[in-house]
């Protein structure tokens, strides 16, 4: 199944610095988040499509045989778990509960 | 360009707390297990409201605080401040990391030997030591800090007594910038106080001189106090070395670090605390930097109490119901108030809930379940529309909150501990009514008549 492609309206506000400190206006929380995550973020707040994001990754990391796109999409998710993403995006249609 | 190895991304959320602002988005995270385990099953096995502590994350901070201070000084102990969280498992976790007790009562020192804690093992603080406790100290070699002359001078007392010559060391009141200043505890160094007390020690014939303690308050939020705190301790016993010959047995610079709690007057939420690293530079470089070349050796004993338990700690409580207020502001009661958290006074508690919700959050008020006005755990945190038996997780509240909490109303609810495996233990089963009754003594005359004869003591108003 494809998955919806996140909402990253509210990625754009996040501030980010090269060490790790993630900073979100809209709520004060703060969070680290390790450098290959940063990677992932900027890319997002980019515009970046995942597969661009990957290859950057694959570009400045080992990443041997890493699974990148199942570890972005894990990353997505914890992502929307911290409330930054919403994959219920402005236009896609309410999920039916028939 | 050097490519870094791969780890998987990772993202960690520094505090919890929100910010108290108008213009809430809408979709929290929801909450829907603690440390791990499930909300539900937790409170169905506990019940609630249920304080949950997290044997990893104590056995982290004390470690960090540890390394910390190892890498900068030659000879740190911690010490577990028992009275920040005197529960048996959580005391008992300090000691396996290494900690030495820190008491300020005859109570909490028995706590700390039926830990199996030796005296040699317990430092003695605070205003108050009965005779009794005293003797107690003296016969067990704790590590005793007195408060005041009179201490001393009971000391003294109990030493001629006992035939003994009792190792006492003293609490020392600095000027470290930090107000309100702690200074009704020991003795002022500034005024002399501090030298009076050592000079009686040393030259009265009866006592040996031990540590140099200090403890500047807590919370702290500026290292720099500590620095300032420490160069004066180091200076002092320098200077003591120089005027009476004698050498503190160690340097003891207190507790007081702050938590990653958020105070009520911040405005952000969160995230102020300095790291344990930053004290422990500031304290370890004082230190290495003043006095002389015998105090930069001395064994540093530290006494932090809220920055190792209380991320460690937190509060289930259960939605009662949901109300709007007077003023169309909504409010929910729920079943943990300000009798589990005292410190709800004092802290912006952070609070997340297991309800989903995809609609707007509202600004809520958090009541607790006493019939007093007092009892309100936040004024005003933005939540979803709560059912009667959605839950709230309220953290952090590993210090104070369990050794504060208050008998009133209702009974204090059970204490589990997730342990290393992840697995919930009870430490403290919830409290049943013998627990509060039992001390009580009824006189015969207001005990209820026996069955069958059962009109009520004092006759019916009308
Ligand atoms: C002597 C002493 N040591 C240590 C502590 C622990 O303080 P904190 O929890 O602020 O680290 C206290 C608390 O008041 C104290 O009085």
């Amino acid at each position: 199944m494809k998955e919806t492609p996140p909402d990253i309206q509210r990625l754009r506000v996040l501030a980010l610095s090269e060490t790790g400190f993630v900073f979100d206006p809209r709520t004060g929380h703060s969070y680290n988040v390790n450098a290959v995550g940063i990677m992932m973020l900027e890319g997002l707040k980019a515009g970046l499509s995942q597969e661009e994001i990957c290859s950057n990754v694959r570009k400045s990391f080992k990443t041997g045989d890493a699974e990148i796109e199942e570890d972005l999409s894990a990353f997505l998710r914890i992502l929307k778990e911290h409330g930054l993403t919403d994959t219920r995006g402005a236009d896609s249609p309410k999920e039916s509960v028939l | 360009m050097i490519r870094k190895p791969y780890e998987r991304p990772a993202m960690v959320r520094n505090v919890v707390g929100r910010m108290n602002k108008a213009g809430l988005a809408s979709g929290i995270a929801r909450r829907e297990s603690v440390e791990g385990l499930s909300i539900e099953k937790l409170c169905a096995e506990y019940g609630s409201p249920l304080f949950v502590f997290s044997e990893r994350r104590i056995r982290s901070r004390v470690r960090e605080a540890r390394e910390a201070f190892g890498r900068r000084h030659p000879n740190v102990t911690l010490c577990c401040s028992y009275k920040t969280n005197y529960l048996g498992a959580i005391c008992a976790i300090q000691h396996q990391e290494g900690s030495l007790a820190e008491v300020v009562s005859g109570m909490e020192y028995e706590k700390a030997r039926r830990l199996g804690i030796p005296g040699n093992r317990i430092v003695f603080n605070g205003p108050m030591k009965t005779r009794d406790e005293l003797v107690r100290a003296i016969r067990e070699d704790a590590i005793l800090h007195a408060d005041s002359l009179d201490e001393i001078y009971s000391i003294e007392r109990l030493a001629a007594e006992m035939n003994t010559k009792p190792v006492v060391g003293v609490r020392v009141g600095v000027d470290a910038g930090v107000h309100p200043r702690w200074d009704r505890f020991g003795f002022d160094l500034a005024s002399g106080q501090a030298a009076q007390a050592v000079r009686r020690i040393a030259a009265g014939g009866r006592l040996t001189l031990g540590g140099l303690h200090c403890h500047i308050g807590t919370y702290i939020l500026d290292p720099g106090a500590y620095s300032k705190a420490a160069k004066q301790i180091a200076e002092f016993a320098a200077e003591i070395e120089k005027m009476f010959g004698v050498s503190p047995t160690h340097l003891d610079l207190g507790g007081g670090f702050a938590s990653n709690n958020t105070l009520g007057s911040q405005y952000y939420a969160g995230g102020i605390a300095p790291t344990i690293d930053n004290y422990a530079e500031a304290i370890s470089t004082a230190l290495m930097s003043a006095g002389n070349g015998r105090t930069r050796l001395l064994p540093l004993l530290i006494e932090p109490g809220r920055a190792i338990v209380d991320d460690a700690g937190t509060l289930i409580t259960t939605v009662v119901s949901s109300k709007s207020l007077a003023n169309g502001r909504k409010g929910v009661v729920v079943d943990a108030g300000v009798n589990l958290l005292f410190t709800a006074w004092w802290y912006r508690l952070g609070i997340e809930t297991d309800r989903a919700t995809d609609g707007l959050l509202e600004e809520t008020a958090v009541y607790g379940p006493l019939c007093m006005n007092i009892d309100c755990i936040r004024e005003s945190v933005p939540l979803p529309d709560l059912r009667p038996g959605d839950h709230l997780v309220v953290h952090p509240v590993g210090a104070y909150a369990f050794t504060q909490s208050m008998q009133f109303i209702r009974l204090r609810p059970a204490v589990v501990l997730v342990n290393e495996s992840g697995v919930a233990e009870c430490i403290r089963r919830a409290e049943v009514l013998d627990d509060l009754d039992g001390p009580e003594r009824l006189p015969e005359r207001f005990k209820p008549r026996e069955e069958g004869n059962r009109s009520a003591p004092t006759s019916r108003p009308v």
